[in-house]
């Protein structure tokens, strides 16, 4: 083998492990998952529970990374019991037979340092949107953690959510606020 | 005698016109009536076949009279009617002077030409009696003398301020004959308030069945009847019996005595009802009718739709006779356990409204709007409560401008089926009220409707079965507790009890649920 050809491969097998190198795999400490939306000219706020995320995500290569997350759709929580059963039901998230909402990514750039713009598949019972969403992510502890902050707005008659309404607005913000520590 | 017992207990039930109605297919202008208006057919078959919801317990087959039959009923006159005053507001020779007069028809379809001459032509039919009883001197005794144990001191008779009784009109059908005529629609549908002012077609306070309560065994025995527990006991089978319904309630009708009879009436307050096809332990709330046309399902239990103004014709049909007629498998509350063709039913007494008395009818109940609320509060209050109103989720299901959603929710213990999600508007959350009217009584669906909030400032007593009688008592928790008590109905030999359901502004601050109810006294 000629000396030139040795070196290039002994690079490569030193630089396979970087070029094939995994984004960082980031594990969910806590999550907020928040919503709000007026009813009669008020804002209303929900939230949900019970995030599951697998997060490849790095700063520096953001459209390398890929992130699949889906919440507990029977979490959903508004402060008033019956109302929260009543999102539960067929008319809404119908949990019985779509208990999760899942939220793919498809495509993340870069806005400037420290803030993102996602592309996300949203999947809310049998229906599906794409959702962009802007996201800071900041590290925290001493870069031993990382903390996503993001909003976007749904409509939630895209997704069978309830009906047209007089005083139900169409549109609901969601706010993602997500702490994260590197997965061992 | 046999009159006034007649008129107290062997009856066609009470005609309870509970309207709730909201449908977009319903004239409302003028125009759209003309001098001769497309009246619907009453009972069409079609409309009939689709107009009812299911029983919520799914081994009845419900059949209403046929066409046929229906038809085949008489026709009702409508004569002119005058008030009844309380004795001691009676003019002097007020009924020597009644009996002097000519009896008048005064419902004719031919002089009726424009949307005002139908509405107060329906006004009369709103007003027009079909049971009748000569004024002897038996009924004048027991009815009108202030000598004679004063009845209706007994029973807290509302009167108007010029101390008229208007829950009953006196007729002349007959010249030189005076009778007492019960069972118009405004019987059960006019309130009385405590200045005295009347109010048509609101959630009516007439003391119907502390009235029953008081006279029928009185009359019973004096006619001496042999066996008093089961003269009550066939009539009241006859207006609440549903005997493929396995519940203590149908039981207690099976052995039911004279004296629990009178407890369970006795315990009904004003304002609400054992109607007939509900039952004397779960009575039910009459409701207003102001704002009815707006009103998509009519009865507590949402019973009927209202989609068209032949709707609601059809449901004062219904509750007009019809309802007593109705097969439920092999039973027919008129006539206990029947098989085959009905009997000749104008023998029995039964007749019908014809479809322009009834259309007439529809036209004055659709121009029957909330009243306006004479309560006053600061702006700041009420913009606090309209803000508790929204945040607490009240807006949800009592949704402006009606205050109601239109929609039907489910009871305990019922679980919708499948295809009355596509045929009806569910809003599938229970809120947990007393489940027994929607399930265990001919009128259960499965449902209570979702009731509009207009005109809440004069109603009362409140929830479907009148537990509660003012927003302060809707709004406390601690009604939720098992020895609570209840300022509406109890139930006979009950203290204490829980009032359940409705959870909502409960855990309302002071200052919020004032707010909250000073909004809803405005509505």
């Amino acid at each position: 083998m000629p000396g030139s050809l040795k070196y290039l491969l002994l690079c490569g097998i030193l630089l396979l492990p970087l070029a094939s190198r995994a984004q960082p795999r980031w594990h969910v400490e806590s999550a907020s998952i928040t919503f709000t939306i007026k009813n009669a000219g008020l804002p209303v706020g929900g939230s949900f529970e019970g995030l599951e995320a697998d997060l490849r995500f790095d700063p520096a290569q953001p459209e390398r990374s890929t992130m699949v997350a889906s919440i507990d759709a029977s979490t959903v929580r508004t402060g008033i019991g019956l109302r929260d059963r009543h999102l539960r039901k067929r008319d809404y998230f119908d949990v019985e037979r779509h208990p999760r909402i899942r939220m793919t990514c498809m495509r993340i750039e870069k806005a400037q340092d420290g803030v993102f713009r996602g592309r996300f598949r949203l999947q809310i019972k049998e229906f599906t949107q794409e959702v962009t969403m802007p996201f800071t992510f900041t590290f925290t502890a001493h870069g031993r953690g990382g903390r996503l902050v993001g909003d976007f707005t749904l409509n939630r008659l895209d997704f069978g959510l309830g009906e047209q309404s007089l005083i139900l607005a169409d549109v609901v913000t969601v706010r993602l606020a997500v702490d994260v520590k590197p997965a061992e | 005698m046999k009159h006034t017992l007649t008129l107290l207990f062997a009856l066609p039930a009470a005609l309870l016109l509970g309207l709730y109605l909201n449908h977009p297919t319903r004239p409302t202008a003028v125009e759209d009536v003309g001098p001769v208006p497309d009246i619907p057919r009453t009972w069409d078959s079609t409309a009939i076949a689709t107009f009812m919801l299911p029983h919520a317990d799914t081994s009845v087959t419900v059949r209403p009279l046929s066409e046929q039959e229906y038809y085949d009923l008489p026709e009702r006159v409508i004569y002119k009617s005058y008030s009844l005053y309380a004795p001691e507001h009676m003019p002097a020779g007020y009924f020597d002077s009644l009996r002097q007069l000519e009896p008048e028809i005064v419902f004719d379809p031919a002089t009726l030409e424009t949307e005002e001459d139908w509405i107060r032509a329906g006004e009369l039919i709103f007003d027009a009696p079909h049971n009748f009883t000569t004024i002897d001197s038996i009924a004048e005794n027991v009815l009108f003398s202030t000598v004679a144990g004063d009845f209706w001191s007994q029973i807290d008779m509302p009167l108007t301020e010029e101390g008229v009784m208007p829950f009953w009109r006196l007729v002349v059908r007959e010249k030189g004959t005076v009778e007492v005529g019960r069972f118009a629609c405004g019987m059960c549908h006019t309130r009385v308030q405590d200045d005295g002012t009347l109010i048509k077609g609101a959630q009516g306070n007439y003391p119907f069945d502390r009235e029953r309560a008081l006279l029928a065994p009185m009359l019973l025995r004096a006619q001496q009847i042999p066996d008093l527990d089961q003269s009550v006991r066939r009539f009241e089978k006859l207006l609440f019996g549903a005997p493929w319904i396995d519940h203590p309630s149908q039981a207690w009708l099976d052995s039911l005595t004279v004296e629990q009879f009178v407890a369970a009436l006795s315990a009904i307050p004003p304002g609400v009802m054992a109607r007939h096809g509900a039952h004397p332990l779960h009575p039910v709330r009459i409701p207003d009718l102001r704002g009815v046309k707006d009103h998509r399902y009519l009865d507590a239990t949402g019973l009927m739709r209202h989609r068209t103004i032949g709707d609601l014709m059809r449901y004062a049909a219904f509750n007009e006779d019809a309802e007593l007629l109705t097969r439920y498998n092999d039973f027919i509350p008129r006539l206990g356990r029947h098989e085959g063709p009905l009997p000749p039913l104008d023998a029995l007494g039964f007749d019908r409204f014809t479809d322009a008395q009834l259309y007439a009818l529809a036209r004055y109940l659709y121009a029957l709007e909330p009243l306006p609320s004479p309560r006053r509060y600061d702006d700041a209050m009420l913009a606090r409560g309209e803000r508790v109103f929204i945040e607490d989720g009240c807006v949800t299901c009592h949704t402006p401008p009606l205050y109601t959603n239109n929609e039907l929710t489910p009871v305990d213990g019922f679980i919708p089926p499948e295809n009355h999600f596509e045929r009806f508007d569910l809003f599938d959350i229970s809120v947990e009220t007393d489940p027994s009217l929607a399930r265990y009584t001919r009128r259960a669906t499965g449902y209570y409707k979702v009731p509009g909030l207009r005109g809440l400032w004069y109603r009362s007593p409140l929830l479907h079965d009148g537990s509660v009688t003012t927003l302060d008592e809707l709004f406390d928790a601690q009604r939720l507790e098992e020895d609570f008590v209840p300022s509406g109905f109890k139930g006979a030999s009950v203290e204490a009890r829980a009032v359940p359901g409705h959870p909502f502004g409960l855990e309302l601050s002071e200052e919020d649920k004032a707010a909250l109810i000073a909004y809803l006294n405005t509505l």
